[in-house]
């Protein structure tokens, strides 16, 4: 860490940024591989730099469009990426106990908190664009440099939105809820703005929706005219509206510290208290008890992933980028175009590989205490094959609605589609039970880094069996 | 089948990597004995355990547990044997009872008679009330109280504890004590690790003391007094001689 006074903010910040990037468990190599695609990507920069030499990009309105555009995607990806870093410092045991055990002010501990927060989102961010922008900008566009600034302006008004839903959420919803609604609503925000866009340019090539919105901000002037072009000119190197942005994202952050200052310690406190609503005496206490393998296996599993709502939400959120597909497929159903319902029934097809995918790492691959199974007078692959059973009951409502739907429209179709999901679902088990690798429930969002073979597997296996079951509902 | 040892290590070896941890360890423990293994940090107790329960295999030597062969068939083993780890195998998200389902299931106990037995545990850890409550609002001693009762549903008969007393509050901790004389009155046979010597001096039959990998001795206390040629001395100065840490906690 370099030569700041303990204690200071700049101090403690940078505490917080170097947790924050040493939580990562990546080995040598790994941290290796990294180095050598941020080298690679760089070069790429440098490319595209030496391209755009001699292209004049002055804020005329095809820039500040897409500025804009860019700017307000960057700020729904680094107010996702706050939120869940609010409620890491609310929900997780880290370091903030010993931090207000110490006589620092409080004040300055929550601000650090606050700071690193919005750091690591900017820095996050900062690796993936700054390698293409800095080039570009010593290569002839110096005014490009403000994207520095501008990435961290972003980041503060990001964090101190984030930052305050979470307290918000707190205070209206209470700590226990606000931990599954939280990630949800991180969740839909990082996807916001992909399913926007797919909504509004409703199932269109991607060239074609980036027009539709690009064409809708020059019709309304967001972005374009007026003070909300102000972000994407300071982002061009125009000093007046770079400097404002600048103070505004300052201040901001500012008067969120100030004002969630108490309130995130309080909040603090209450995700301590994960008491549970006292129940009425004499309430019935029931756990089904159950005297084989299977009910006991399937109970337990079944019971946790619907407990964790958040994680199940991001299982179907996964799903999200097969909408413009179904979307498609499902107003050429209703003209009774003829390549529309074999597409619904294979994209269904699809989507119960990839719900069932996910759902048996979950329940496989995710134990959460695997010692007490192994000590157990059961088979491994006994409790393991009734693990996924489990998995595929949860995913059974969800891969019925295709072929519910396809029903009354096309009943060959619809049972084309019913029996491609079920071997969509089976494969994908199946793969999990073979190459899964064990992990925590918690990383689920980053399970493809866990086993890439399973996940190649079985993104190859639903897209094969998506393709037959499409054919086997062309041919029905 | 009668007659046979709660428990009988024979030459057991155990390697991690190229480092021994455990040299030809021999060690039988009598059917219905309270025994304590006992040794510093890194001695190589939990190893030991989680070997008998069957969570790592060992390299060389053999396991029987009431005569049935741990490493031959492990299910048969493992159907009268109970693990109490020190830090709980839980599930947050599952209340008491939901859990106590749950192993009872994994152990094939009949669901009338898991049920009126969960009921029995949960009021006798006075635990009742919080039956229905997830686990992910308890104190780590109400977590360790829900992995006893787990590990008590299917009426093990042996009961391996690997320091039951971690965490816990003087009336948790006496309760565990309680209930570990209980069931060795049930006829059950117990084997505990612990760092609380007092325990060990106040519960143990019979107490084993070992130290990188290797027992370094056995017997009641009076035996380990008897070979250290003193009867004044307290389980604490034998185990600082024998272990060789006495200039350490000097």
């Amino acid at each position: 860490m370099p030569r700041l006074e303990p204690g200071s903010l700049a101090w403690l910040t940078l505490h917080e940024i170097r947790l924050a990037y040493r939580s990562s468990r990546a080995g040598a190599k790994v941290k290796a591989l990294r180095l050598l695609l941020l080298v690679g990507y760089t070069a790429f920069g440098i490319f595209i730099a030496s391209q755009l030499a001699d292209v004049p990009l002055h804020p005329a309105p095809r820039f500040l469009v897409y500025g804009s555009a860019g700017l307000a995607i960057l700020l729904t990806f680094m107010m996702a990426q706050s939120l869940l870093g609010a409620l890491r410092t609310l929900y997780t045991a880290g370091d903030l106990d010993l931090l207000l055990s110490s006589p620092l002010p409080e004040g300055r501990v929550v601000a650090a908190k606050l700071l690193g927060i919005a750091g690591t989102s900017a820095l996050s961010f900062a690796v993936l664009l700054l390698p293409v922008v800095v080039p570009v900008a010593l290569w002839g566009h110096p005014r490009l440099l403000a994207v520095v600034p501008m990435i961290g302006a972003v980041a503060l008004v990001a964090a101190s939105a984030g930052i305050g839903l979470a307290v918000a959420l707190v205070r209206t919803i209470g700590a226990r809820a606000t931990k599954s609604v939280g990630q949800i609503l991180a969740a839909i925000l990082s996807g916001a703005i992909f399913l926007a866009s797919q909504l509004a340019g409703r199932g269109a090539s991607r060239g074609n929706r980036i027009a539709a919105v690009a064409g809708w901000m020059r019709r309304t002037g967001w972005g374009v005219d007026g003070w909300s072009a102000w972000p994407a000119r300071g982002l061009a190197g125009e000093p007046l509206p770079l400097l404002a942005c600048l103070a505004v994202a300052g201040l901001v952050f500012w008067g969120t510290a100030r004002l969630v200052r108490t309130r995130f310690l309080a909040s603090r406190q209450s995700a301590g208290d994960r008491s549970e609503p006292r129940r009425r005496r004499g309430e019935r206490r029931s756990a089904a008890f159950s005297s084989g393998l299977t009910g006991a296996v399937v109970r337990k599993e079944v019971r946790l992933l619907l407990r964790e709502p958040e994680i199940l939400f991001m299982v179907l959120m996964r799903l999200v980028y097969l909408v413009p597909l179904v979307v498609i497929a499902w107003k050429g159903v209703g003209r009774g175009a003829g390549a529309q319902a074999p597409l619904l029934a294979g994209v269904g097809a699809v989507a119960a590989g990839q719900l069932c995918g996910s759902l048996s790492w979950l329940t496989l691959s995710a134990e959460d205490a695997p010692d007490l199974l192994a000590v157990a007078p059961v088979s491994r692959s006994a409790v393991r094959r009734r693990k996924l059973l489990a998995a595929l009951l949860v995913a059974l409502p969800f891969a019925l609605i295709v072929p519910a739907l396809l029903l009354p429209l096309d009943p060959a179709a619809a049972v084309a589609s019913l029996i491609g999901a079920g071997v969509a679902g089976w494969a994908a088990g199946s793969i999990e039970l073979r190459f899964g690798k064990p992990g925590h429930r918690a990383s689920f969002a980053r399970r493809r880094q866990g086993s890439f073979p399973a996940s190649l597997l079985g993104g190859l296996a639903a897209m094969l069996i998506g393709a037959l079951t499409a054919l086997a509902a062309w041919f029905a | 089948m009668s007659g046979a040892p709660a428990l009988e290590l024979s030459g057991i070896d155990k390697n991690f990597g190229p480092k021994r941890v455990i040299h030809g360890l021999d060690l039988r423990v009598g059917a219905g004995e309270l025994y304590a293994l006992l040794g510093p940090n890194g001695a190589g107790k939990t190893t030991t355990l989680r070997m008998v329960v069957g969570l790592t295999a060992p390299n060389r030597g053999a396991i029987r547990i009431f005569g049935v062969d741990a490493l031959a068939d492990p299910a048969a083993a493992k159907a009268i044997t109970a693990w109490l780890p020190d830090e709980p195998m839980l599930y947050d998200k599952l209340t008491p009872l939901e859990y106590l389902a749950f192993v009872a299931g994994l152990w094939g106990v009949p669901a009338d008679e898991a049920e009126a037995e969960a009921e029995r545990l949960l009021k006798w850890l006075d635990l009742w009330d919080e039956a229905s409550s997830r686990c992910e609002t308890f104190s780590r001693g109400m977590k360790q109280k829900v992995a006893l009762a787990g590990a008590l549903i299917h009426r093990p008969r042996l009961l391996v504890l690997d320091e039951p007393l971690t965490g816990l509050d003087a009336a948790m901790a006496r309760s565990v004590k309680d209930m570990l004389q209980e069931q060795v009155r049930a006829g059950a046979t117990v084997i505990v690790t612990t760092h609380i010597l007092e325990v060990a001096e106040r519960l143990a039959d019979r107490i084993g003391i070992i130290d990188q990998g290797r027992l370094l001795a056995e017997g009641t206390l009076a035996e380990l007094r008897e070979r250290a040629g003193s009867s004044e001395l307290s389980l604490e100065e034998l185990f600082l001689d024998l272990t060789g840490t006495h200039h350490a906690a000097a």
